[in-house]
């Protein structure tokens, strides 16, 4: 391989990191989950990075990060941040999503200044009727307008490779369009 | 008696649109008030199962509401919106009885982002604009930190952005909430919208680019009509062998192969 970039998927818990990297990955995944000591509604979670690959022909390779998104994690942070390609922040539907930890990951990857491409990625959607979904993103758009970051809210379901494979094409149209800017 | 049960009829009946004011209790009024979510949706299930329709929007620390629905509703919500301890400083900007129809009626709770223009929050704006200057003064200034469009009139007056620059601005905000949120987006539509999100094109060169007129793209640009407008024309590009997907980002795709491959034959190509 003669090049190799990094994808991160960078999110609090539950938000589907593991699952989407086990979704795109034609490796084994090498995942950190460990048994939840305490509840957080589900059995496992994950305490380091989960990471996989796509090749990519043969001359590149794309390596898949699935990264904590708390601020205490800021060390696996730096770790991904190395040719980073693209960045997916990962954030849960819900009544109470976790605007704060965006705007962590926004303040230490520095996304425009350091161009790289970044969007965030809505999961576990299937339950929210239009109107509302259409209402959660709209909330995440506007944090993005207010720190002048121009990218893409989209939703997506970590099961699925259709659905997951949108954030790779997205960034990748994001480096095409500045290549043709 | 009887007068007071035919007030009684006429308030279950009548339609009454109701707007109001408030401030976010959020300390810090640059940013998106972090209740919002809740709010919005809590308050999409509460109008649907009771006939409310309307929009909520905020900006620099104030929200601002506009309700509509039977008259007895209305007024009871307002209430309990006022009781609401996710603001505070709540005032009724305007109260109209025995409307004719509503504005709003396709909106349960649109939230509704005071940067981007739309047709039913202009013919609202429209509608009361006469009687702004009437109101009380306090409310005038909550009401100008609201509606200010600082995104788009950055520059001093006098020096605004000619209107082309205008619409493309808009065009691509609109574009971001309304289509990327529909899960499992048709990559065709992510190639229109980057295109205009990286300010590659102007939605006159997209039309022409993807083969579109002016006013399929608006088309485009509304919700839920994105993925049947973009499948209907990729259908029919497939049957004459032209159309948007020739000239696109992902024009060199084949639709024989399966999504992955044809995601590493983009990358292939963009790495020659």
């Amino acid at each position: 391989m003669s090049e190799y970039r990094k994808l991160a998927f960078v999110g609090t818990v539950g938000t589907g990191k593991s699952t989407i990297v086990r979704t795109l990955s034609e490796i084994e995944v090498i995942d950190t989950d460990r048994a939840s000591t305490v509840d957080i509604g589900k059995e496992f979670t994950t305490i380091g990075i989960d990471y996989g690959r796509i090749a990519l022909g043969d001359n590149m390779a794309l390596g898949l990060y699935g990264v904590p998104g708390q601020s205490r994690f800021s060390m696996l942070w730096d770790h991904v941040n190395r040719s980073l390609w693209g960045l997916a922040f990962l954030v849960k539907y819900s009544e109470s999503p976790d605007s704060d930890s965006l705007l962590e990951v926004i303040d230490f990857f520095q996304p425009v200044a350091n161009d790289i491409p970044f969007v965030v990625a809505v999961t576990h959607a299937d339950q929210a009727d239009d109107d509302s979904l259409e209402s959660f993103c709209t909330v995440f758009q506007e944090i993005l307008t207010s720190r002048s970051l121009p990218a893409a809210v989209m939703a997506i379901d970590c099961t699925s490779r259709d659905s997951a494979m949108s954030i790779p094409l997205y960034i990748n149209a994001m480096h095409r369009a500045r290549e043709n800017a | 008696m009887q007068a007071l049960a035919c007030i009684g009829a006429k308030m279950a009946t009548e339609l009454k649109r109701l707007s109001y004011v408030s401030r976010s209790v959020a300390d810090d009024t640059s940013s998106v008030p972090a209740e919002l979510t809740a709010i919005v949706i809590q308050s999409l299930r509460f109008n649907h199962a009771h006939g409310i329709t309307g929009f909520l929007t905020w900006r620099n620390g104030y929200y601002f509401q506009a309700l509509e629905g039977a008259a007895q509703t209305v007024e009871t919500l307002y209430e309990k919106i006022a009781n609401d301890n996710r603001h505070y400083q709540t005032a009724v900007v305007w109260s109209e009885n025995g409307i004719q129809e509503r504005i709003f009626s396709g909106w349960r709770l649109k939230l509704w982002s005071a940067s981007l223009t739309c047709s039913e929050v202009n013919r609202y704006i429209q509608l009361y604009a006469d009687r702004f200057d009437s109101l009380d003064e306090e409310i005038q200034r909550r009401l100008s930190k609201i509606f200010q469009l600082d995104l788009i009139f950055s520059s001093e007056p006098g020096d605004l952005p000619d209107r082309h620059a205008i619409f493309n601005y808009e065009f691509r905000l609109q574009a971001l909430p309304s289509v990327f949120g529909l899960t499992g987006q048709h990559p065709y539509c992510i190639d229109v919208l980057t295109s205009l999100l990286a300010g590659w094109t102007s939605p006159a060169q997209l039309t022409a680019q993807f083969n579109l007129s002016p006013d399929e793209l608006h088309e485009l640009l509304s919700r839920n009509e994105v993925n049947s407008l973009l499948l209907k024309r990729n259908a029919e590009s497939n049957q004459d062998n032209r159309g948007m997907c020739d000239k696109g980002t992902f024009g060199e795709l084949s639709h024989n192969r399966s999504f992955y491959d044809r995601l590493r034959s983009v990358f292939m190509g963009s790495h020659k």
